[in-house]
């Protein structure tokens, strides 16, 4: 038993464990935070694959960005935390049913599988140095340029929709407006009332 | 380099962050920047046409098919924008956000078409359904709006993860994402080693994924709910340009890709399409919500177009062709004209509030009776022979049980198609229909063509028979 | 070395338990898009692994443009959750019935 295998099992049944309580929590911040420590532990496990990069972008991307802002949400709404209901019993043996079946079907296939697979003529991408991120970026900018500037109209496309989706004007919002103040003319707050007599 | 310009998703792409900060400095005139819209898309549909690019990029195709779907998609765009700030303006829910939304997953659409790797097929196809996201909740106000777009968002979402998952199994069985160097890799695999087997695992969970973004019938639960919940003017969008987008993904993956595996998937291509067929013409007849009727009646021509495609023949393929431009323009004059009868802010709901709209409005009674007809296949019109394509490639190919299958529920959808005419014409209730318009030419003009498509139909099967050839040259 | 069909099968348990989780969970749609996350790491997981099983980055760049996009995806969703909870007051997915016919 090496190192490398002994840390693979126990981030990865760490990872597991984290994964089902995600799904199984009854209160959102539990869940969230739980999904937290899914990304760091799988952060681990990538690096252990070479993807040093990624691993640090999950991190700062994920953890740092994303689920602050799933967290902020769960603050935002102010979710009363329900009891798990009856509904949740009904349609669990529903989701373990799901799970075996997918599972079984998909482990007994992939178990040796890769291990006697012949690939021939794959134009695999030359790597130039040692550093991951290095020829990541290589890459990135050279071969998946366009690929690149697509993600930008993407990202792009997150703000807009995110903004137009949920900006309001809040109507109790006190605040002066010049121009309707300098419109205001004698006859609109001051009326004059003649013959007013005993 | 200069002329790298002229490729029509780099003119929307520049003109729409032009047009994003233009609005801000002119936010009353709103006119002014839908029309800067729409002279964009002109822009770009006329180098669409004219110009085919000789750049080579190895996951981006340049072709005279691939420009000639791009500038259909650019006309219908046209189309609908001009109705869609119509509707909103009538309900005062105008916002240019709309249209640089709509415009955005318009190149989504292009880069779907265009694509020539997973990666990229995966960033058009998510550039699409992000911005359908956004135009499916646009209406904020409305309980129904929201519902359908988170509805839309999970499965949306779910469905992106499946072909992901179909990708990763497709890139680790073949070592490749583009889609030449896959098509080598699995014409060298021998058909009984397990790699042959993951790759139709991964083509599976792709297929899946495509047929949920296309609406077809395993995978059919949210489109009636959607197109019920969204703003009409959205349901025209969602209704045509991801439809012609997808069907071309399809051809695309299956014809090159995936063309040595056609043994497999021409059967379960031929099994959803008779599927999607069967589920919309029976679950249409209790529909009592003409958008979830129009849904319906979507699901089962998108069976005939997947159907088609099936058969993995020449006339297959060029009644799949046929039949997805005659839909998305039957689509557009149908819900074009939904857009135009507006009593509130989700247009017309029921059926029955149509009841005597040929008394009040006859100009809008009888658009409504040529699409329908149109639709329900009757002779004269153009939907009769995109679906008498259909049964002509299958009586070609000796499946004469489907063949009549499909024939019975041809007439089962005639039914529902004829009700609403029977509804308009010879039920006299008082209606709330309100318009905001007594004519419209662009809409006369397309029902107009319904007609004379229909009597003239060699012009359009040069169309189509072109496209299949200039297809045919790209694939083999 | 660890064979590659530990992580392969590590990201399926991962994958089939984001689905289930969106399947059993029907009290609140912010536990459904955290599944949906979940369920795009597993895929994630799977492109690096088998790009590291093959030696090119393809598999890694895929991922780079998967978060990208995800993060992006996940932005919509919880304002598409915001616009929801002003109309309705609750997010439950019990509560999502309006739309039958």
């Amino acid at each position: 038993m090496n190192i490398e295998l002994i840390t693979f099992i126990i981030f990865s049944s760490l990872l597991i464990f984290t994964s089902i309580k995600v799904i199984t929590s009854s209160n959102p911040v539990l869940s969230a935070i739980n999904l937290v420590f899914s990304f760091f532990l799988s952060a681990v496990l990538w690096l252990l694959l070479g993807a040093e990069f990624l691993s640090i972008i999950l991190i700062l991307v994920y953890v740092g960005a994303v689920m602050v802002l799933f967290l902020f949400v769960v603050m935002m709404l102010d979710i009363n935390i329900a009891k798990k209901n009856a509904a949740y019993i009904k349609y669990l043996p529903l989701g373990i049913g799901i799970f075996i079946v997918f599972n079984i079907l998909i482990i007994l296939f992939f178990i040796n599988t890769f291990e006697n697979i012949n690939y021939n003529a794959i134009s695999s991408i030359n790597i130039i140095s040692e550093s991951n991120t290095e020829n990541l970026g290589f890459v990135l900018f050279t071969d998946y340029i366009l690929e690149f500037e697509i993600a930008g109209l993407i990202l792009l496309l997150g703000i807009l929709s995110a903004i137009i989706l949920t900006y309001r004007k809040n109507p109790n919002n006190k605040y002066q407006d010049p121009a309707r103040q300098i419109d205001v003319r004698k006859k609109d707050r001051l009326k004059v009332i003649k013959g007013l007599k005993e | 380099m200069f002329d790298l310009f002229y490729i029509p998703e780099i003119i929307l792409s520049i003109g729409i962050l032009l047009v994003i900060v233009i609005d801000l400095y002119i936010e009353k005139q709103k006119y002014f920047s839908y029309l800067l819209i729409q002279f964009l898309i002109i822009l770009a549909s006329f180098y669409a046409l004219t110009e085919v690019p000789t750049h080579a990029y190895s996951s981006y195709e340049f072709s005279k098919f691939t420009s000639l779907i791009k500038f259909l998609l650019l006309v219908g765009a046209l189309i609908i924008f001009h109705y869609t700030y119509r509707h909103l303006n009538y309900l005062n829910n105008l916002k240019i956000e709309y249209f640089t939304i709509s415009v955005l997953g318009l190149i989504g659409t292009m880069i779907m078409i265009s694509a020539y790797s997973l990666l990229m097929l995966y960033l058009g196809i998510e550039l699409l359904s992000l911005a359908l996201y956004a135009l499916i909740g646009f209406n904020k106000a409305s309980k129904l709006s929201s519902e359908a777009a988170i509805k839309y968002y999970i499965l949306g979402a779910m469905s992106s993860g499946i072909l992901l998952f179909g990708i990763s199994l497709i890139y680790g069985f073949t070592g490749s994402i583009d889609y030449f160097e896959i098509a080598e890799q699995i014409s060298s695999v021998n058909n009984n080693s397990v790699q042959f087997l993951g790759i139709i695992f991964g083509m599976i969970f792709i297929t899946a994924s495509l047929c949920f973004k296309f609406g077809a019938a395993p995978f059919h639960i949210w489109v009636p709910d959607i197109y019920q919940g969204s703003l009409v003017s959205t349901t025209i969008l969602l209704s045509t340009l991801p439809k012609v987008a997808v069907f071309v993904v399809f051809l695309k993956l299956y014809f090159i890709p995936f063309i040595t595996l056609a043994f497999i998937w021409s059967d379960i291509l031929i099994f959803i399409g008779i599927a999607s067929i069967v589920i919309g013409s029976i679950f249409a007849l209790t529909q009592e919500n003409m958008k979830r009727l129009l849904a319906y009646s979507a699901i089962s021509n998108i069976g005939f177009i997947i159907l088609a495609m099936g058969l993995v023949t020449d006339d297959g393929l060029n009644a799949s062709l046929y039949y997805t431009i005659v839909y998305s323009f039957t689509a557009l004059a149908s819900f074009g004209i939904i857009t135009h009868i507006t009593s509130n802010s989700h247009g017309i709901e029921d059926i029955s509030d149509l009841a005597g709209l040929s008394k009040t409005h006859p100009y809008f009674a009888i658009l409504i009776l040529i699409t329908m007809l149109s639709s329900a296949g009757i002779p004269p019109l153009i939907g009769f022979h995109a679906k008498l394509m259909v049964i002509q490639a299958l009586i070609n190919n000796s499946y004469i049980i489907l063949s009549v299958l499909v024939v019975l529920m041809t007439v089962i959808s005639a039914y529902y198609y004829l009700r609403i005419i029977k509804t308009i014409y010879f039920e006299n209730r008082e209606n709330l229909i309100s318009t905001y318009t007594r004519n419209n030419i662009l809409l006369s003009i397309n029902v107009i063509l319904l007609l004379g498509l229909g009597v003239f139909p060699f012009i359009m099967f040069d169309i189509t028979s072109y496209l299949a050839s200039i297809l045919v040259d790209i694939s083999i | 070395m660890i064979p590659i069909s530990y992580y392969l099968i590590l990201s399926t348990i991962i994958f089939t338990l984001s689905i289930a989780g969106i399947f059993i969970n029907r009290k609140n749609i912010l536990v459904l898009l955290m599944s949906l996350e979940l369920m795009f790491l597993s895929v994630n997981f799977n492109l690096i692994t088998l790009g590291n099983y093959l030696g090119d980055l393809t598999g890694q760049v895929f991922v780079f443009f998967v978060l990208t996009v995800v993060a992006a995806e996940s932005a919509i969703g919880l304002a598409l959750l915001i616009v929801l909870f002003r109309n309705k007051k609750s997010i439950d997915v019990d509560d999502l019935s309006e739309l039958k016919g």
